[in-house]
């Protein structure tokens, strides 16, 4: 079943087909798993540039065969609740970090991007459950580098894309704000996961380097 | 999958290093430094103590021999106190003194203030032959970083009575979100005072700082050609396979 749903803000919805008409960039996910998920983009004018990207939009969503509706929505305007993200961060099995710090590092960060999922009931009228299911930040100069830390996603809602989708977000916005040099740190074992998104290590050699790391 | 970048990481073990010692709260006394004709008040205690840890006087050494070429070159440390933990850095110290055989004497000064003129900049930028940035960008850097360290040349003349030449000298800032991580940037020295271990010393004191302030993970991207110069700093690239990445990098 199709539902059609209005965007937060002022845009039209792409619906030219269950694919999608995408302007994102080849790494944009697909989320798309069967009938009742839909992406909803974010709009774009042909003739002008880019329209900002606005700070808050639905991602996905999904209707369940009970009538319930999930909404993941992103947004960057850094509304995130310190004690939902510890919560998180343990989820994922990271380290401990003080409360306070976590949110200094979010107070102090350029951009902090949200993933939040939205769950409704129908006839339930305003009776909503919003959950943060995905954070990543990064700091900036505001003029030439940015530097992301810190992305995850609630590993039950991990494989669909949202990940990317996040970081991709990201870059749009930094870019969007003449951020042109975006770095990052990449563990290992994901940095083909950044690879993917458009990230190159070490390029010309320039290596990333950590002062008396410990381990 | 864990698909994260990496925060600060668990302490499960220290990893031997030459130049933090393992030993906590602990005091180092260092070798004094007294010139005769220092200003007392330029008279700094010699033993110091980091929060949490110690460096090695060895370390400090290493600093002090590559700027003390010839008697007239006296190093001017900061002062710290024997008992207490170590007093925060002053924003603004003399690092290096140089008395001319004509009685000119030319001060380096080392300041974490932020007090960089984006002319001066930019024009050290041209110096070093950097790529030109658009000033209001340079401006905006410099505003928003949490870390400007500068390094200035002061010379004066004796019997001038406070005409003093100040000049721009070296640079360097950090990015940071003022909790877990920094990332230094724009690390430049005037290229005829390079080779003098300055920009050694003023990256030094941008990590004690950082460190004082208890950011504890604090990184930078190096060119292949300076990958070793921040080795010596205590630098290390790609700790256990951590790659620095860049998007869609263009060159």
């Amino acid at each position: 079943m199709i539902v059609v749903k209005r965007v937060v803000g002022e845009m039209l919805l792409h619906f030219s087909s269950l694919i999608g008409e995408s302007f994102c960039f080849a790494s944009c996910p697909r989320i798309l798993k069967n009938n009742t998920t839909q992406i909803v983009e974010p709009p774009s004018t042909l003739e002008e540039e880019e329209e900002p990207l606005p700070d808050e939009f639905v991602l996905v969503e999904k209707s369940q065969l009970d009538g319930e509706v999930e909404q993941i929505i992103f947004s960057s305007g850094g509304d995130v609740d310190v004690y939902e993200l510890q919560a998180l961060c343990d989820k994922v099995g990271w380290p401990r970090r003080p409360l306070s710090k976590l949110a200094a590092a979010l107070k102090n960060s350029y951009m902090v991007a949200a993933l939040h999922s939205v769950k409704k009931l129908p006839g339930s009228e305003g009776n909503e459950q919003k959950r943060l299911i995905g954070m990543a930040r990064a700091t900036s100069d505001h003029a030439f580098n940015a530097t992301i830390w810190d992305v995850l996603v609630d590993p039950s809602y991990q494989g669909q894309g949202l990940g990317k989708a996040m970081v991709e977000k990201m870059i749009r916005t930094l870019l969007q704000r003449d951020i042109g040099n975006i770095t990052l740190f990449a563990d290992s074992q994901v940095v083909e996961f950044y690879r993917n998104l458009g990230f190159e290590p070490d390029p010309e050699g320039i290596k990333g380097m950590f002062w008396y790391p410990r381990y």
